[in-house]
């Protein structure tokens, strides 16, 4: 009995959360950041006006990366970068039912193009998720060119 | 399960050290082995190659009972049999909740019930301070090791030690035995002993009585660059200084016998 208990300790993929422990004297970054927030992000801020603001280059800087943290961060997976969260979650759920993410996301898009509801449904999610690809590569680049001012 | 608390009151005594190397190699030999990051300044959690967020499972939540005992016991990458209860810095404010809960220095001795049919040691590396924390680590114990360093401050810290489990056990509050005391930074220099070290260990085997002292961790790199290789000694080809732990290992396994 005890060797089933140990097993299921050895695999244990689903931990629950706690509530993040804080430390009373420290204040933290972040300490608001949810995940729920990621449907919720903040309008995108006129850049080319920043980019060119060349007074306050450390404030602007300062707000570029408190957006940019705001966003989900990505990781490479294969060749393919997807949301950290997200890779996660899809590479614990294929291991667990012994497929591979490759062969996942063909069977996804074999079922979802069958399905012209579905499709409509998912490239709206996409298309999302593409303007705020794009948004987090801007920001990206104008972190950089404050970061370099002297390039 | 054995539950078996390394405890030492000064800081620098070999405490987690101590842990960690009996933790690995019983688990090696096949002992299903928890060990029990207690100490808030988390170096056998680090040690152990853990780097939790603050939204994780630990001893803390172990301790509070927010979560099911099971969800704060993880698997090391060691081995099989090693499994991890860790901690980090917020560990320290649990100390109200076990001074005002009335039963703090038995409170993790019941924690532990629920899960030992499952392992058949626990390793408790306590932290250096007289704490609630170090009360509660105490009162859980069915053995004590304490390693001390071989000089005057592993010495007094020896005698707090054995101070704070007398009064302990005065109280009811623990029925711990010592399994041995461990001489730790044992300085020798070709066939001579230190001095300082001679006269600590002495005082030692006073305190105890020859029986109950080990045989030296001796003062060496070689044991940080297992731990930083995240190895046992053996591993690295030095077989000789891993014999204070199998001595341990032979006198818990005595123990685990007539348990």
């Amino acid at each position: 009995m005890s060797d089933n208990v140990l097993n299921q300790l050895r695999n244990k993929r689903n931990r629950p959360t706690v509530t993040p422990r804080q430390d009373a004297l420290l204040t933290q970054e972040q300490p608001q950041a949810q995940p729920q927030e990621q449907n919720s992000l903040p309008q995108p801020t006129p850049v080319t006006e920043l980019a060119n603001s060349t007074a306050a280059p450390a404030d602007t800087l300062g707000e570029l990366k408190a957006e940019l943290e705001k966003y989900p961060q990505t990781r490479r997976h294969s060749a393919i970068v997807l949301e950290k969260d997200l890779d996660q979650e899809l590479t614990r759920f294929c291991k667990e039912l012994g497929i591979t993410v490759e062969v996942f996301l063909e069977a996804a898009w074999t079922v979802a193009s069958a399905d012209n509801a579905l499709t409509e449904k998912i490239t709206t999610e996409a298309k999302r998720r593409y303007d705020q690809r794009k948004r987090v590569g801007h920001i990206k680049r104008l972190i950089t060119m404050l970061s370099n001012p002297s390039k | 399960m054995l539950t078996i608390t390394v405890s030492s009151l000064s800081g620098g005594q070999g405490k987690t050290t101590t842990a960690l190397f009996l933790g690995r190699l019983l688990s090696r030999q096949g002992f299903t082995t928890l060990m029990l990051d207690s100490d808030p300044q988390h170096n056998l959690t680090t040690y152990l190659g853990f780097e939790l967020s603050p939204n994780q499972p630990t001893l803390l939540e172990f301790l509070k009972k927010t979560v099911a005992p099971e969800d704060c016991i993880y698997p090391t990458q060691d081995n099989d049999n090693l499994f991890l209860i860790p901690a980090d810095d917020q560990l320290d404010t649990v100390q109200d909740y076990l001074s005002n809960s009335g039963v703090g220095a038995t409170l993790l001795k019941r924690r532990l019930e629920v899960i030992s049919k499952i392992f058949k040691v626990c390793i408790i590396d306590a932290p250096p301070q007289r704490s609630q924390i170090c009360l509660t680590v105490i009162g859980a114990a069915d053995f004590l090791i304490i390693p001390a360093e071989a000089s005057v401050k592993g010495y007094g810290s020896l005698v707090r030690t054995l101070d704070l489990l007398s009064g302990l056990r005065d109280v009811g509050a623990t029925n711990a035995e010592i399994l041995g005391v461990l001489p730790f930074r044992d300085r020798w220099f070709g066939n001579t002993q230190a001095q300082e070290s001679r006269a600590a260990v002495d005082g030692m085997r006073d305190e105890v009585g020859e029986k109950l002292v080990l045989p030296s961790i001796r003062e060496s790199e070689r044991y940080k660059q297992a731990i930083n290789k995240r190895t046992t000694l053996s591993q690295l080809g030095y077989t000789d200084l891993e014999y204070p732990f199998e001595i341990l290992i032979d006198k818990i396994r005595t123990d685990i016998g007539s348990k």
